[in-house]
């Protein structure tokens, strides 16, 4: 547990639960569909920051385990008849039909499953090290997305589904993302995140000192993939429909670059990034093209933001790749020199 | 299955491979020599099939010259994006450099998403190679002679210039030991770009066979083609250039293969290259050549 | 006392003149593929859009209508987001789209929560309108496609053996081919293989060639237009001689004449329109004379479904009071009976137009008519 609580860790939270409270009055609809997006993104962001920047280890796999989280959960809330009417490509599977629970424990049983499919990668996974761990875990990635995209009576194929129910509204949504940001910072609190950083900083000399460094991988790992995949679940029910398409490289890249813009290593740079990194792209859709009554009035590009987009992000590569906050939190930049 | 389809698809086979082995031979040399898995490669495949249309639509060039064209934007933008975003970034951390590969990659789709139109595009293949050679019953275009027969002509000049001249010596060499080297008076830097004009070039050829054969063009038809490309690589061992061919080819034929003896199984095809590279990596990550990165190279 | 007169009289005046004055904008959202695999379609439909909203942009009352545009880049996720935005911030009364049975698929809740009416141009999937009280659509659907083309592989094709390309992205092409291979069966044909592709695939020799040893004398694919150029051209290199049968999707991006070439000529399809049908309505005419005129090239199905989406929601708006309430204009959506459309007369029953199909074959590098079925 965190030990010393800060006094700014208080503050930063009452700000937060009343931006939280507050958001539906501040933005229109439109913002609020934006707002849970980032919110989501908090929490797949930090959790990803667990095992690439607190253990060190790159991973390039959350698009797999935010895929099992959102199918886990789809499947969870759609109703029986409505699954017999999705499904055209195959029946779907008797235990897929039987699946039917509400939205918590749906997120739960997301993120368990994600954990479950996590600890048996982290066999394999963990064997190797630095590029070739990156290689594997996006190996991964893509083992999952190519699973659902070919077992149709469970995933519906590439069809993918539709009309999940949206049955989480922005104050769930914000509550659970901030719930997670503490539960993490909890763990890179304590002895276990400790660990963590010393496999990070160094693997050979942390396993020198004791430390059993398959086990801590493993453990953030698993923790990865359990926020992960309730993560995923949540953006399922955002969204209202998802395909195998939704799940590729793309997301795992959009939290890298969230999780590096902010610092590798920082929860509160993760935060930042992911306003900067959804809001931003949210912010540059103009650049798709002006378009007004008849779709072509000022020559609209669509494309334009993702052009610049990725120009951004190689120019912060460039130019400040520490990223906003490096290695820090909030907290210390606040705290008084001694 | 009769002989006739079992040839027909044998040389199916062959063509599908020597195009994975042209883009995987330049993944394979960038991780060699910067330990970086070049993301931007497939798009350079695409940036050249993209030229040659460009050049043959909008420039009314004739294909040829539409070729040449080709090859040498696609040299200009893999050296560019050498000396752009990735040489300084030399000594960074290896994710800054991965980041930076995947922004580039994005770019390049992007902006010829923006300049073409996202919608795809047809290729228009010269009268050449459509005409159809009856062999038996089997039939056969000439672009499935051409395509394994020029491969096999740049490979082979490739090992050569690898083997036996001094750029090549010093290749292998930097792909060894960075520092050392350098110490030794190479010059990393031009030498990394001599490594980034093969590729490149290499990739555009490539893209203009896939063109040729395939010929509907998107801005993303490098993101699948260079996974697959890459998992080739993986397979053959990362770092070697026959390993990279050899991957290739194996690949190639094997969803060949499958679509051939099951067809039923057609969309899968895709998930082979990904179980491929699954199985490496948890059996043998070093490939079938075997190249560990902490000893010798290619 | 005078001057609180001239004040009331000045109120007066300002409040009859606002209401007077202020013509109200009422706005349609438009979800189309303007880039993207099937940007093509977008762009197409989007030609017959815009000469339809020249025509007539404004409500028999005097309020102006607004065409929102949005691109869902060929996405199923964008079309849904895009719907989102235009119920939400926009507050558009109505949504056309979102032409792919997919992407329109995937938008159709959140219409239908927020009670917007869509009216769909060409989305043919039975899904689409199925348990929907919001959603309709302008074209038949492929419970009516299915049967058609199964209808006219066995009796004027004589084809009672074909083989099946289906491509398993698409919720339209799964669709089909489930209601082609039960309505092929009723009429004593059998569909002797199911071979399924990737949207996005570019290599099908593998896959011909394992078809060219079945010896088959039909095939029907009832897939997209750039993939079927492909299998065309790829077939026409193994040198497989079978007749070929598709739909609407075939043929609606040019890319499938640009890549088939020459082995494109012969081939069958079902569609929605044909310019060269009879004309059954004077605004059909007027129509084909004004889009021939502007772009030189024949009225394309897409097009002219999209201007007719749009024709019948103004219709529907013109029919009721207040043309902003998005209830009262679903409900004369739903209404509408024997409408003089662009392409043809419209009935709606439960959201689907019950309407005719053409057949046409390709003959000189595009579509020549043959014949029209009635449901």
């Amino acid at each position: 547990m965190i030990r010393s609580i800060n006094k700014n860790f208080i503050l930063y939270l009452l700000i937060s639960i009343a931006f939280v409270s507050f958001s539906p009055y501040l933005f229109e609809d439109y913002g609020i569909r934006i707002l849970n997006n980032i919110f989501i993104f908090i929490i797949l962001a930090v959790s990803y920051n667990l095992i690439n920047g607190v253990t060190g280890q790159l991973s390039l796999e959350p698009n797999g385990f935010v895929a099992i989280g959102a199918y886990v959960t789809a499947l969870s809330l759609l109703s029986e008849d409505l699954k017999w009417d999705l499904f055209q490509l195959e029946d779907p599977a008797p235990w897929v039909l039987a699946l039917s629970f509400d939205i918590f424990p749906a997120l739960l049983l997301s993120g368990v499953v994600a954990s479950i499919v996590a600890f048996i990668l982290a066999v394999p996974v963990f064997r190797v090290r630095g590029d070739y761990l990156a290689i594997v875990t996006l190996g991964f990635g893509f083992i999952i997305k190519v699973f659902a995209i070919n077992s149709p009576e469970i995933t519906n194929g590439s069809i993918g589904l539709n009309e999940i129910p949206s049955v989480l509204d922005s104050y769930t949504i914000g509550f659970i993302a901030i719930v997670v940001v503490i539960l993490i910072l909890n763990i890179i609190y304590s002895k276990f995140g400790r660990a963590m950083k010393a496999v990070r900083d160094d693997e050979d000399a942390a396993s020198a000192i004791g430390i059993d460094t398959f086990k801590i991988k493993t453990l953030a790992f698993v923790t990865s993939a359990f926020f992960e995949g309730i993560g995923g679940g949540m953006l399922a029910v955002l969204l209202t429909t998802i395909s195998p398409d939704l799940f590729t490289f793309f997301l795992t890249f959009q939290l890298l670059i969230i999780i590096v813009l902010g610092g590798l290593g920082s929860t509160s740079g993760a935060i930042i990034g992911s306003f900067l990194v959804i809001g931003g792209s949210e912010w540059l859709r103009f650049l798709d093209g002006p378009i007004d009554i008849f779709g072509i009035q000022t020559d609209a590009h669509p494309g334009t933001r993702m052009v610049v987009f990725s120009l951004i992000l190689i120019i912060v590569m460039l130019f400040a790749r520490e990223g906003i906050m490096g290695k820090r939190e909030f907290s210390d930049i606040f705290r008084k020199k001694r | 299955m009769d002989i006739a389809t079992l040839l027909q698809q044998l040389i199916n086979g062959i063509s599908l491979g020597s195009m994975y082995a042209l883009i995987a031979i330049g993944y394979t040399m960038v991780y060699g020599v910067l330990r970086l898995i070049n993301f931007a490669h497939a798009d350079i495949m695409m940036v050249g099939a993209f030229a040659t249309f460009f050049a043959m639509d909008s420039l009314q060039s004739g294909f040829v010259v539409a070729t040449f064209f080709a090859i040498i934007f696609s040299i200009l933008i893999g050296v560019l994006t050498d000396k752009v975003a990735y040489k300084p970034l030399r000594h960074s951390p290896r994710i800054s450099l991965l980041i930076t590969a995947i922004g580039v990659s994005f770019f390049l789709e992007n902006i010829v998403n923006v300049t073409f139109g996202g919608t795809p595009k047809s290729f228009s293949v010269p009268e050449f190679f459509d005409t159809i050679i009856n062999v038996g019953s089997t039939i056969l275009t000439p672009t499935v002679i051409i395509v394994p027969v020029v491969t096999l002509i740049l490979l082979s000049l490739l090992l050569f210039i690898l083997y036996k001249t001094k750029y090549g010596m010093a290749i292998r060499a930097l792909a060894f030991d960075v520092k050392t080297v350098s110490l030794m008076g190479v010059d990393a830097n031009k030498i990394i770009m001599i490594v980034f004009i093969i590729g490149s070039s290499l990739a555009a050829v490539g893209g203009i066979f896939w063109a040729i054969n395939y010929p509907v063009l998107t801005p993303y038809m490098g993101l699948m083609i260079g996974l697959k490309a890459f998992a080739a690589a993986v397979l053959g061992g990362i770092g070697s250039v026959s390993g990279a061919v050899l991957g290739g080819f194996i690949l190639g034929f094997t969803e060949v293969a499958v679509v051939a003896f099951f067809p039923e199984l057609g969309a899968y095809k895709d998930a082979i290259a990904f179980i491929f590279l699954i199985l490496v990596l948890v059996i043998k990550p070093t490939g079938i050549m075997g190249i560990d990165f902490e000893k010798s190279r290619f | 006392m005078k001057i609180s007169k001239k004040i009331l009289s000045l109120a007066a005046a300002t409040l009859l003149g606002s209401t007077s004055l202020i013509a109200k904008e009422v706005k349609i959202g438009v979800i189309m593929p303007m880039s993207g695999p099937v940007g093509g379609y977008g762009q197409s439909a989007n030609k017959g859009l815009e000469i339809m909203y020249t025509m007539n942009s404004t409500l028999d009352n005097g309020d102006t209508v607004k065409l929102v545009l949005m691109d869902n880049k060929s996405d199923k996720i964008e079309s849904a987001n895009a719907a989102s935005k235009l119920v939400s911030s926009e507050k558009v009364t109505a949504i056309i789209g979102a032409l792919t049975s997919t992407n329109t698929m995937a938008m159709t809740k959140i219409a239908e929560d927020a009670k917007i009416p869509v009216v769909a141009p060409v989305a043919t999937n039975i899904l689409v309108t199925k348990r929907k009280d919001f959603v309709s659509r302008v074209c038949f659907s492929d419970a009516f496609q299915g049967a058609v083309a199964a209808n006219f592989a066995v009796n004027e094709l004589k084809e009672k053996k074909a083989i099946l390309i289906r491509d398993v992205k698409l919720d339209y092409s799964i669709g089909i081919a489930k209601i082609f291979k039960k309505e092929y069966r009723k009429l004593g044909g059998k569909v002797i293989k199911t071979l399924d592709i990737n949207q996005g695939d570019s290599d099908f020799k593998a896959l011909l060639s394992s078809i060219k040893s079945l010896n088959p004398s039909l095939i029907f694919m009832p897939i997209y237009s750039s993939e079927a150029g492909l299998i065309a051209k790829q077939a026409k290199q193994l040198g497989i001689t079978a007749k070929f049968l598709g739909t609407d999707g075939m043929t609606a991006d040019k890319v499938f004449y640009q890549t088939g070439g020459d082995a494109v000529e012969g081939f069958y399809g079902t569609n929605l329109f044909s310019s060269d049908a009879p004309k059954a309505t004077k605004l059909s005419k007027i129509f084909d004379t004004r889009y021939t005129e502007i772009h030189k090239e024949k009225v394309h199905p897409f097009g002219v479904l999209t201007a007719d989406a749009y024709n019948v929601i103004v219709a529907a708006m013109n029919r009721c009071k207040d043309p902003s309430n998005s209830v009262c204009v679903n409900k004369n959506i739903r209404a509408t009976k024997n409408f003089k459309g662009a392409s043809g007369i419209i009935t709606l029953e439960n959201g689907d137009a019950i309407r005719s199909a053409v057949i046409n074959k390709i003959q000189n590098g595009a579509e020549k008519y043959l014949t029209t079925v009635n449901p």
